[in-house]
């Protein structure tokens, strides 16, 4: 009797340690996706952002300035291609689209930077 | 005592069973509404892509100015299309060359509109939507998910609409 109740208790235990870790590998799967999810959409952020402000400076005309604040973070690098701002933040790659090719920057830092429309070509600094 | 086990042994099993049953339930409803909130994002982007490059189109000249009488659109010459003389004025040299050079330059001009990752389609149509003066670019089918925008604009001196439709 005493031998079966020890077996019993030992297939229990079994079952709830089993499901502990499938409830553990579970939850540090979640936690990594929401992980890569924050990289997103804080990059996202970030590059939707900048391209807005300089289309907006783009869409308003020669002279137009905007004073713009990036607040991306130290693990993000935010660059100008020729057709989109591009935010890089762990795994996660967001291109933002904009509408002037003509940008003198290729790499924008974090900070306050003034977006200048000058004569169609648009200018950070 | 070995009754006793056996219930106690069902109980748990069954309480184990609920517990995975809820977690199930609770990982499919959040991945389900990670699912809606991605397509909302996704469409809310394309509105916002589609609204920049209207804007383009008839709110600007391009760049160069006059680009039009570039020979080819995809030069890198050309840092953007704009079809405007002023706001919301368009300017019909603009919108032919377009047309013309629909078949090569279509990709080109999609990423000039910043719209590099749908398709899209413009018409420039009178204000009761009957007649078509100009067309460029792909529309989409009733099964694509699109955006429409509609821009009120002038031209020939005739008050027109710009349609504008992007899709995936």
């Amino acid at each position: 009797m005493k031998a079966q109740v020890s077996a019993e208790f030992l297939v229990v235990v079994s079952v709830l340690v089993l499901v502990f870790l499938i409830i553990y590998q579970i939850g540090i799967g979640q936690n990594i996706n929401l992980l890569q999810t924050k990289d997103s959409v804080e990059a996202m952020r970030n590059a939707y952002a900048l391209s807005a402000a300089i289309n907006y400076v783009y869409l308003s005309g020669d002279g137009t300035t905007y004073n713009f604040t990036n607040t991306k973070e130290a693990n993000e690098t935010i660059s100008i291609s020729e057709y989109s701002v591009e935010s890089f933040r762990g795994k996660a790659k967001v291109q933002a689209p904009i509408l002037d090719a003509n940008v003198n920057a290729s790499e924008v830092g974090s900070g306050q930077k003034i977006i200048k429309n000058n004569n169609g070509a648009i200018e950070i600094g | 005592m070995a009754r006793k086990g056996q219930i106690w042994s069902v109980d748990m099993i069954a309480g184990i069973a609920i517990i995975t049953l809820i977690l199930l339930i609770f990982i499919l409803l959040w991945n389900n509404t990670a699912i809606r909130w991605n397509n909302s994002n996704d469409y809310r982007k394309m509105q916002t892509d589609a609204v920049f490059a209207s804007e383009s189109l008839i709110g600007t000249q391009g760049e160069p100015k006059s680009w039009e009488s570039f020979g080819n659109i995809s030069t890198a010459e050309i840092d953007a299309i704009g079809l405007a003389n002023g706001r919301n004025e368009l300017n019909e040299w603009k919108i032919k060359k377009l047309v013309d050079d629909n078949a090569s330059s279509y990709s080109k001009v999609k990423q000039r509109l910043g719209l590099q990752r749908y398709e899209f389609g413009f018409k420039v149509m009178d204000l009761e939507k009957e007649g078509t003066y100009y067309s460029f670019g792909h529309f989409a089918g009733a099964l694509n998910a699109s955006v429409n925008l509609d821009r009120i604009v002038m031209f020939n001196g005739n008050p027109a609409i710009l349609h504008l439709e992007v899709w995936k």
